[in-house]
């Protein structure tokens, strides 16, 4: 009885060598990257991830945004429809040398994880003026 | 006539069928993003009961209205706009931050005192008790 529509969410494939301990499935975060001329922002939609579950890790230059879902299925029920499958989230972004990598900030809020990078100060646009003589 | 060689005179609607299976798997393949309705949901049931699953990263317990009307529930949004600077220039934009409006058919009609409604960690989680007129009344044999 249960119908299976297409799923909405990305699969993460091959995005690791070495194989999971936990079982389940891993889906690629939806993201959006915003770049201003202070910072790098990355929003990335990780609904169903507790704030703890949350893993960021910077490793030569290649940071690791990753979520552990809560699999919380009501109690007796059973799944008659669905449309999205549950799972970790993991992506992995390689960051130029402009990050400060010191001062990255990253918050969860309503699902959305976000990751503020730092331009490094050497790297921020700077107006050059031609004189002329 | 051309047509004739693929008409079935005895169900001359599988043709019809068939059309529509062909321009739906044509579609499918070139606009996939046509069949998605937003938010995605899940629907779990027993007989007194269903729960409905809906992901909504982003959006607060103000920006989501949900109202239910006999057998169906509806979800309606309109996220904030989160802040946004002249300056800043996408480079990826996946997420979809748009309004929306869905409805949701569900195989009884619910309770609307008593649904009970959460969102967390951008999940929604709304369980729909079934309307007390509608459960199955057990009768007794008298004789």
């Amino acid at each position: 009885m249960a119908e299976k529509k297409s799923i909405q969410k990305q699969e993460s494939q091959a995005i690791e060598q070495s194989e999971r301990i936990r079982s389940g499935k891993v889906f690629l975060p939806a993201t959006d990257i915003i770049e201003t001329d202070n910072e790098i922002i990355i929003r990335a939609d990780m609904p169903g991830v507790n704030e703890k579950a949350i893993d960021i890790t910077l490793d030569n230059k290649v940071l690791t945004i990753q979520g552990c879902v809560d699999q919380d299925t009501p109690g007796d029920y059973q799944l008659a429809y669905s449309e999205y499958e549950t799972g970790d989230y993991l992506r992995k972004f390689t960051l130029s040398d402009a990050i400060e990598q010191e001062k990255i900030n990253a918050r969860y809020k309503e699902g959305v994880l976000e990751v503020t990078l730092p331009k490094a100060e050497k790297m921020k646009a700077r107006q050059i003026t031609v004189t002329s003589e | 006539m051309y047509w004739t060689n693929f008409y079935n005179p005895r169900n001359p609607l599988s043709d019809i069928g068939r059309i529509q299976r062909d321009l739906h798997r044509l579609f499918n393949e070139y606009y996939p993003e046509t069949q998605r309705a937003f938010p995605a949901v899940n629907i779990w049931t027993k007989d007194d009961s269903a729960v409905v699953t809906a992901e909504l990263p982003g959006f607060t317990k103000k920006d989501v209205k949900l109202s239910v009307v006999d057998q169906d529930v509806i979800i309606e949004g309109e996220p904030v706009s989160e802040k946004r600077n002249e300056k800043e220039h996408y480079h990826r934009r996946e997420r979809s931050r748009s309004m929306f409006k869905r409805s949701i058919h569900l195989p009884f009609p619910i309770d609307a005192s008593k649904v009970d409604a959460r969102l967390n960690n951008g999940v929604l989680v709304m369980s729909l008790p079934r309307a007390e007129e509608d459960k199955p009344k057990k009768i007794e044999i008298q004789a």
